[in-house]
């Protein structure tokens, strides 16, 4: 293997002041989540196999009786699980599981955190979507589970414009 | 251990008594080295023979039937066409791991036509086609069935763009096709009529996978290909197909050795469960069960007369209760790999432990993934349970919600043959529940026990130590995934200093910074690829290593705009770094930036400060 000269030359014995270094809890380094429910891709489960599980639910599988705790229980409606959304100003489309929302806030929160908004103010914010028709409405003027029966796609934009 | 033939036999003792210099004369014939050749099958062996001196090389490149491409853009279809003659068999592979997880933004590449474009025009006589996280085209899957006359086995492995009219083309123009395997892909679905496009006089199927799709096959189609086809040894079903169907393709194919079923909604009278459980038995050689869908326990009896021969049992996408699955369990002594939801529970791993002595890869996936209470009762005792009674355990991975150092250390000094280990506590950075300490000591003895470690996902509150721990003894380790771990730059240089075997590394949220990648941008060249999303690398860097090292493509992904338009301390969303012997890519979408492309004077002092920089913080670091 060639070898390259590394561009920097480490201390091979980093000393014992690392172990004051700041513990990074209290560090400005903090993980981007909301309530411990919007941290995208974790827990590391395949998107596949979340699908293939909601998509049990939705046929009223036979899943344990536990307590449902949280979001447990099947949500009624479309076929794919995933669409689309789009933020305004942002150049990357994201794909979003609608099964583990229920309710417009939750959704909105979580979009927000996604696009590292989520610390602005939610009311600054306009969730509009495109239903099976492919008409652009505005999301939350029809019941929640009339709205996850025909969304198609998402897109956030910004209220004040 | 398989049996030698004498040939090969004496060829091997020939290799180790003839000087290596004569092997390599030209005394030597070329078909004689060229029939020792085929006997090596490992990729890295051949990668050798081809360095040991030019004749080899030429023989070498002559006779190679299989490639493995770990990363679509490390090389070119060209260069690969220049080099070799006639491939037969090709693997390879696209996106980042961590794309599984929705971490890769949609779009980002890993494009199958070109290859298959080039390659068919290259080997007329290609014959296997193995691709995982690509995008492939249905005008791709049309061209494979048009060039390609005797092809044999496609396997698309989490792949998506493509639609069941791709798979109608394959079906009606691959007349030799043994494999057709969409593993985990993400197909448009539009219809299941796709299955009727196999002609009446095809009959070489072995292997069909089709349980990622969402519509119900034309099933009078399914069961005549099943009826025809011999040799068919391996089925698995999507859920749509219903249950009292699913005895009607058993009896037509009894020689099944792997089975997936479809869903087990369905009621069914006495007469169809008796149908049902009378097709599983005449089943006697199945070693594989998948599927069983929404299967309810008083089904699960039908399966039991096939459990003493199974080996590899999927019951991921079976919502069971533990107690059932204790029964079905109890009767598959011969059982090797277990995938199971954490229904399971400890009580079952407990059974399984004391009943499965054969296990060596268990799975236990979380049915409820985002609730913060645990709703079942698995803790890291019922991994301990199976790494204390299963003697023969590589392969794990586990999500649970606690663990502790004590439990790390009685798995490590149990299964110190443990290959695979990835756990994963759900709630990120989880202290040792009993001591709420890191888990660092616990992680650090599963690398130091277990010699032969290869993948290691690690979870739960860790700190710097852990990454020293490694690089002192993670020596074989391949593959390394990081979430929410470490303290600083010293952990990430930790492990690229130390584990010398490291070939994909996987970070996320982790507090890295570039310093590390700097200090060992030679180690990244030996790589296969780095992953790094939310932590702290700056841009600054990312333009320094694409600039000093011409042979690694440094990709910043950032849907904020370009990284120019922030300061260049700033921190990256993503970068993805991978050695390539072709540069840059071409068909970079527009959030990819490529480090390095454009050089000029500006960034040329900007790089010479930060290196300065960069030595002012190491003084600092190592002075205290």
């Amino acid at each position: 293997m060639p070898e390259t000269l590394p561009l920097l030359l480490w201390d091979k014995h980093p000393n014992e002041d690392d172990h004051q270094l700041p513990k990074r809890l209290s560090t400005s380094f903090t993980i981007n989540k909301n309530e411990g429910d919007c941290i995208v891709g974790w827990p590391p489960i395949k998107a596949y196999r979340k699908s293939v599980h909601l998509e049990q639910r939705r046929h009223g599988g036979n899943i344990p009786a536990m307590e449902n705790r949280g979001r447990g229980g099947g949500c009624g409606g479309s076929r794919s699980m995933f669409v689309k959304v789009q933020m305004e100003g942002f150049f990357i489309t994201r794909k979003i599981d609608l099964k583990l929302y229920q309710s417009y806030d939750a959704l909105l929160c979580s979009l927000l955190t996604m696009f590292g908004k989520g610390q602005d103010n939610m009311d600054n914010y306009k969730l509009t979507y495109q239903d099976v028709d492919g008409d652009w409405l505005l999301a939350g003027d029809v019941p929640w589970r009339t709205f996850i029966e025909s969304v198609q796609r998402l897109k956030l934009r910004r209220g004040d414009e | 251990m398989e049996q030698e033939s004498p040939a090969k036999t004496h060829l091997k003792s020939t290799l180790k008594t003839t000087p290596f210099s004569t092997l390599c004369s030209s005394s030597f014939p070329e078909e004689v080295l060229e029939h020792v050749l085929s006997f090596i099958e490992s990729h890295s062996d051949l990668n050798s023979v081809s360095l040991v001196c030019k004749a080899w090389y030429e023989i070498e490149r002559w006779c190679r039937r299989r490639i493995f491409i770990g990363n679509c853009y490390a090389v070119s279809p060209s260069i690969v066409i220049r080099r070799f003659r006639d491939i037969r068999s090709v693997t390879i592979k696209g996106k980042p791991h961590f794309a599984d997880f929705n971490l890769v933004p949609e779009g980002w590449g890993g494009h199958a036509l070109p290859w298959i474009a080039a390659f068919s025009d290259a080997f007329p006589a290609l014959e296997e086609l193995r691709m995982k996280r690509m995008v492939v085209t249905d005008e791709a899957l049309e061209l494979i069935g048009k060039k390609w006359r005797n092809f044999k086995v496609l396997v698309l492995c989490s792949c998506e763009g493509f639609s069941t009219d791709g798979l109608a083309s394959i079906a009606a123009n691959c007349r030799n096709l043994k494999t057709l395997d969409l593993c985990e892909s993400e197909v448009d679905d539009s219809s299941g009529n796709w299955i009727s496009h196999f002609p009446d006089t095809y009959t070489s199927l072995e292997s069909l996978n089709v349980a990622c799709l969402i519509s119900e096959l034309r099933f009078s189609s399914l069961e005549r290909l099943v009826s025809r086809c011999p040799n068919l040894k391996s089925l698995r079903l999507n859920r749509a197909v219903p249950l009292d169907k699913l005895s009607v393709l058993l009896e037509k194919a009894p020689q099944l050795v792997d089975f997936g079923s479809g869903s087990f909604l369905t009621e069914l009278n006495t007469e169809g469960h008796d149908k049902i459980t009378r097709a599983f038995a005449g089943c006697k050689g199945l070693k594989g069960l998948s599927g069983l869908f929404d299967v309810v326990p008083t089904y699960l009896p039908a399966l039991y007369p096939v459990c003493s021969g199974l080996t590899s049992l999927n019951l991921s996408y079976a919502t069971i209760h533990s107690p059932d699955l204790i029964k079905l369990l109890s009767h598959c002594q011969s059982l090797q790999r277990l995938w199971v939801l954490d229904y399971i529970e400890d009580s079952g791993l407990e059974v399984l432990a004391e009943s499965c002595k054969d296990l060596r890869e268990l799975r236990v996936f979380p049915s409820e993934p985002y609730v913060q209470e645990p709703n079942v009762c698995l803790t890291e005792q019922g991994l301990v349970s199976v790494a204390m009674g299963c003697p023969q355990l590589q392969s794990v991975l586990y999500f649970c919600r606690q663990m502790s150092n004590e439990a790390l250390f009685t798995i490590a000094k149990n299964r110190p043959n443990l290959t695979r280990f990835r756990l994963c506590i759900i709630e990120p950075q989880c202290p040792d529940y009993l001591t709420n300490q890191p888990l660092d000591e616990g992680f650090g003895a599963i690398v130091e026990h277990c010699k032969d470690l290869r993948r290691l996902s690690l979870s739960g509150l860790l700190t710097d130590r852990v990454f020293e721990l490694m690089g002192t003894h993670a020596k074989k380790l391949e593959m390394l995934s990081l979430a929410f771990a470490g303290d600083s730059d010293v952990g990430l240089h930790h492990v690229l200093s130390g584990c010398k075997d490291l070939r994909k590394l996987e970070i996320r949220d982790c507090p890295f910074g570039g310093r590390a990648l700097v200090a060992n941008a030679a180690k990244l060249e030996t790589m296969r690829s780095l992953w790094m999303s939310s932590c702290q690398v700056s841009y600054g860097d990312c333009k320094l290593l694409g600039q000093k090292m011409p042979r690694l493509n440094v990709e910043v992904m950032d849907e904020r705009g370009h990284p120019e338009s922030r300061p260049d301390e700033s921190p990256v969303e993503k970068l993805y770094i991978y050695r390539s012997v072709v540069g840059p890519r071409l068909d970079s979408p527009e959030f990819v930036w490529t480090m390095g492309e454009e050089e000029d004077s500006a960034s040329a002092m900007r790089v010479s400060a930060l290196v300065e920089s960069g030595l002012e913080w190491l003084h600092a670091t190592s002075d205290g």
